[in-house]
């Protein structure tokens, strides 16, 4: 028995002695790690006194769960004390832990859930090794490859797909990220540049909602780090913060909550174009780029202020159709921006969203703020990218911008406010079809003359170039006069028609000072002349823009009778050199000439009719053709000699007589100059202009008309007839006149 | 002041019988010795005086001046918090940066006698000296000889100023600096578990001897060793049990030389007398131990109070240690 006692009290003492419950002596230095310790320093559950004793001891209570790998255990050692991801990590913005998959997620079964089917750092993590190709730089003991963000989609399949599933483009290189956003722990897949899922969020460590590694709140920094073109909106009336604060999206967040951006784009989950997330109007216009304005710009809109009402310049057409190349955007059906010759114009073809003006001090709107994409003020860069012919006009004196005009257009816009087109064409709520800013409505004439004369009257903005009441005729159909042209005709409408009739942009091009210069021309304030005029075609030197409908006339270069050679110096009566006015300009006046009469330019001389009047204007011992004075030069008058028959133009025998006064070509009256003489074509027989030498004639030119001598000097003068016709202007071979 | 309960009381109550109803006692006490513990524990009683709370993020450190204020590093905030002796909020100084006065996470921090702040600038390889109001006076950049990125967890001051140890976690020894030079006198220890080696030494503390006290994490102990560097003891070991640690972080040394390890996981504070488990700090009313949420930097100022960084309660309590 007392041996029995010995052993016992042995036992005891030895098993008091070393029980870890009695620390009575210093801790010797062990001489090798233990491999339970080495486990049990993250197995906290496998400490012998859990483990091997099945109790807790005096400091801790049992511990009857795994606890490896939750957040308490990782942050025992990720504090500082052996690695610190205590910013990275361990705040309030990481992963969820703790908590079960959202409802329907399908967690691949490489990452395990606790007991409890909640995650936790080893549903992600393990400290064991994993087979994984990416770098420490990358990923720290994840279960999988988290290559291009791979582990992440895994799990948030529903957030992959990109824009064709709803969600913000993924796997990318488009857009360059910006240094900023690198700096915020952006990263890039396996390419530079390539958006994956850690470009924007950050599962561990993140300081903003959602893990995202900038706000998306508020401003929108995130969004606006890579997408910084964008960043003009801020401030403006599409700032939502500011023009609309309690407007929500879709998903009930108002622009504070969901960022500038995201109270209209939504980066995941959206099933529209361009992510929208606002509500799409309820009757579509049937394009869906427009759609997304008009889910504000409608009645009872955001934008109700702003909608589209009356004519508006035309949309949802294909510019590549109408030969323009602009640096626009242009957009499918579907809304989807696509390549100019799939797309079609749409709202935001000419508008960016994103682009206003900052709302003034006070909350007050800017004024005219129309969020363009190129501005057109002070030049018309937006309106150029298309009608790169019409921004001619910068800087002529149809520019009322450049000009400092305060002429206001239609819509009570000064040219400061509407731009450079705007003075006279108006992109939206325009009260007439044509989009004149200006009145057309002048019933009396032509639209497409009407909208000119609006300006060029003695009250208006052009008041100094008014038309004379001797200008070239409007409103006459060439067609009916035999005249073929290429420039413009136009309708009762103001449209271009082949059918139609001239107008004043017949010859003029309003927007374009000098036809041969395809560039801007600081014409301001400058006299023009035959060169330039706002002309659709040069009439001088050559005199290209007259030879368009009047040929005949046109032959009349470089034959004697064209002034610009015979006569540089003369003048006509707007003081306008040959040079300057060209070779039709120096006889002829298109506006504000003295006569009506063929618009003559120049002084008439002394004749019988207006006709030979104007023929001595030169022919006249004291001016220009001194050389040239017939010592006889008139037939007996009263003979009531007729043409019926040789009257009609064009034809080999037309023999033209006019009226004395009017010089309107008659079938009954007396001859004069212009009844044998062309004056407009050297030789009959030659249809062109002629050689620029100074030639002695004959009775087969001369601009003398075809066989004028046997078809009408016959009648009278039978067999004599050529003889008269030969010395007409030779009184003593001809004799008496008279007879 | 100590108390005795639970089996020490029982074991005290026991007498001598003879035969079998002596052994049967024995048996049993063995049994129960084996099969459950029956909680009876040393307390150090403390008297909860305040918490310091004021937008913390993650702090680690704690360190009292003489003149009563306290400092926090609230090393996620990039920055130091001042606050009075009834824990008040006074001012703040840093911010994130490399530049003088900027911190890249910080995490330990000491005062020397002349309230000088050391700053244990982690990120920054680094220490920053501060006035007493926050004004950058002067660092040590701390350069490793074993090629890797030192890592400078903690720094432990000598109350005149002279000396300064700074601990490098990641390679597992202390600098010693001169602190007139700033030069490196003595890199002390290296990567080990044997004695002055060390597995990811984290916060230090320096008593009033000059004795330094290394928390060496991984190893679950502390490491005594004089100011030159010589081993003196080891203090607690592995495991849950008292006077074992599971995650030792803090260390402080109170006026009677008795040695203070909290321990973040198992959420206690244990005290050490000569190197050999004296109790844990429990709560004098309750009669309880004090339980505590991670904490992590420990300080004891001259009037015997004690200062706890709880990490992820993001708090330092403060409380009068009663005698």
């Amino acid at each position: 028995m007392k041996q029995l006692y010995y052993l016992v009290s042995s036992v005891f003492l030895v098993l008091v002695l070393l029980s870890p419950h009695v620390g009575l002596a210093e801790v010797a230095a062990p001489s090798n790690p233990s491999s339970a310790k080495e486990c049990a320093l993250c197995h906290y559950r496998w400490i012998d006194t859990f483990f091997l004793y099945g109790r807790g001891s005096e400091l801790v209570p049992y511990q009857a769960d795994k606890v490896v790998a939750k957040a308490e255990i990782c942050h025992s050692c990720h504090d500082g004390s052996v690695a610190d991801s205590r910013a990275r990590v361990y705040n309030d913005q990481h992963h969820p832990i703790n908590k079960p998959p959202p409802a329907g997620m399908e967690i691949p079964e490489i990452f395990p859930l606790d007991e409890n089917g909640f995650m936790q750092c080893s549903t992600c993590h393990t400290a064991h090794g994993v087979p994984s190709e990416m770098g420490m730089d990358k990923t720290i003991f994840v279960r999988t490859s988290n290559d291009d963000s791979g582990m992440c989609r895994q799990c948030h399949k529903d957030k992959d797909g990109g824009p064709d599933k709803g969600n913000h483009p993924i796997d990318s290189t488009k857009i360059k990220f910006s240094p900023e956003l690198r700096k915020l722990g952006a990263v890039d897949g396996n390419r530079e540049n390539q958006v994956i899922c850690e470009s924007c969020h950050r599962v561990h460590g993140a300081p903003n909602d959602k893990f995202l590694i900038d706000s998306a709140q508020g401003g929108g920094q995130l969004c606006l780090d890579c997408h910084s073109d964008k960043a003009a909106l801020v401030d403006t009336v599409h700032d939502l913060r500011i023009s609309s604060p309690e407007a929500t999206n879709l998903k009930g967040k108002t622009a504070a909550q969901s960022g500038i951006c995201g109270v209209c784009h939504l980066v995941h989950g959206a099933s529209e174009v361009m992510l929208w997330a606002r509500k799409m109007p309820e009757k579509s216009t049937g394009y869906k780029a427009m759609d997304l304005c008009v889910s504000c710009h409608q009645k009872g809109g955001l934008a109700k202020k702003k909608i589209l009402s009356d004519y508006s310049h035309p949309y949802n057409v294909s510019m590549m159709d109408k030969g323009m190349d602009p640096q626009l955007p242009v957009f499918s059906v579907e809304g989807r921006r696509v390549a100019l010759d799939q797309g079609i114009l749409s709202c935001p073809t000419c508008h960016d969203p994103h682009k206003g003006r900052k709302v003034q001090p006070g909350g007050e709107l800017a004024a005219g703020d129309k969020f363009l994409r190129l501005t057109n003020k002070p030049s018309p860069e937006l309106c150029r990218q298309c009608h790169s012919a019409e921004s001619r006009v910068e800087l002529t004196d149809h520019d009322l911008l450049a000009a400092g005009s305060k002429s206001m257009n239609s819509q009570g816009q000064s040219p400061l406010e509407s731009g450079t087109c705007g003075v006279c064409h108006l992109i939206h709520m325009a009260d007439n079809k044509k989009l004149w800013a200006i009145d057309s409505k002048n019933r009396s004439r032509q639209p497409a003359e009407a909208v000119c004369l609006a300006c060029h009257n003695t009250d208006g903005t052009a008041g100094t170039k008014v038309l004379g009441k001797r200008s070239h005729p409007v409103n006459i159909d060439p067609n009916r006069r035999g005249i073929t042209t290429t420039l413009p005709l136009y309708d009762k409408k103001g449209q271009k028609n082949e059918a139609g009739v001239v107008t004043c942009l017949t010859c003029h091009n309003p927007h374009q000072w000098d036809p041969a210069k395809e560039a801007v021309v600081n014409s301001a304030g400058k006299e023009g002349d035959g060169h330039n005029s706002f002309l659709r075609l040069k009439s001088a030197s050559a005199p290209l823009l007259c030879a368009n409908c009047h040929v005949d006339q046109s032959y009349v270069a470089m034959t004697d009778h064209d002034m610009t050679i015979l006569a540089p110096d003369s003048k006509n009566f707007l003081g306008q050199t040959p040079a300057q006015s060209g070779a039709c300009g120096a006889c002829h006046l298109v506006h504000n000439g003295k006569n009506k009469v063929r618009l003559w330019a120049r002084e008439l001389g002394k004749g019988n009719g207006v006709m030979d009047k104007m023929c001595k204007s030169c022919h006249n011992k004291k001016n220009i053709g001194a050389k040239k004075v017939p010592s006889v030069d008139s037939h007996p008058e009263g003979m009531l000699i007729t043409n019926v028959g040789r009257n009609v133009k064009g034809e080999s025998n037309y023999f033209p007589l006019f009226q004395r006064r009017s010089g309107k070509k008659v079938t009954v009256g007396d001859i004069s100059c212009a009844s044998c003489h062309d004056v407009h074509r050297w030789d009959p027989k030659v249809a062109g202009p002629g050689t620029g030498e100074n030639l002695e004639g004959r009775t087969t030119n001369s601009f003398l008309r075809m066989q004028t001598y046997s078809l009408m000097c016959i009648d009278c003068h039978g067999l004599d007839a050529l003889f008269r016709f030969k010395y007409y202007h030779n009184s003593k071979q001809r004799g008496p006149v008279g007879k | 002041m100590k108390r005795m309960v639970g089996r020490n009381y029982l074991f005290a109550k026991g007498k001598k019988k003879g035969g079998l109803v002596r052994n049967g006692l024995i048996l049993l006490f063995v049994f129960l010795m084996m099969a459950d513990p029956v909680y009876s524990i040393n307390l150090t009683p403390v008297t909860h005086l305040f918490d310091i709370q004021h937008n913390f993020s993650q702090p680690s450190d704690v360190a009292v001046g003489a003149d009563g204020f306290i400092y926090v590093v609230d090393g996620v905030n990039q920055c130091i918090k001042v606050f009075d002796s009834k824990g008040k909020f006074l001012f703040s100084f840093g911010e994130a940066g490399s530049g003088p006065g900027q911190f890249n996470y910080p995490l330990g921090m000491d005062i020397d006698g002349a309230g000088r702040l050391y700053v244990a600038d982690s990120g920054n390889q680094r220490v920053q000296i501060f006035s007493i109001k926050g004004r950058f006076l002067n660092e040590i950049k701390v350069e490793s000889t074993s090629g890797k990125v030192p890592d400078p967890t903690d720094v432990a001051v000598d109350s005149e100023g002279t000396e300064v140890f700074v601990v490098d976690n990641d390679n597992h020894c202390i600098y010693k600096y001169d602190l007139k030079t700033l030069k490196l006198l003595e890199v002390i220890g290296n990567a080990g578990i044997a004695r002055m080696e060390f597995r990811y030494p984290f916060l230090i503390s320096m008593d009033r001897d000059k004795y330094l006290y290394i928390v060496d994490v991984i190893n679950t102990r502390v490491q005594e060793m004089t100011r030159d560097g010589k081993f003196v003891r080891f203090i607690g070991d592995w495991g849950v049990e008292k006077g074992q640690f599971f995650r030792p972080k803090g260390v402080a040394v109170d006026s009677k030389g008795r040695v203070y390890v909290s321990d973040s996981y198992m959420g206690v504070v244990q005290v050490f007398d000569e190197g050999v488990f004296h109790s844990v700090i429990g709560d004098s009313k309750k009669d309880e131990l004090w339980r505590y949420n991670s904490p992590v930097g420990l300080f004891i100022d001259k009037k015997d109070r004690l200062y706890v960084v709880q990490m992820f309660a993001e708090r330092v309590s403060v409380f009068q240690i009663n005698r």
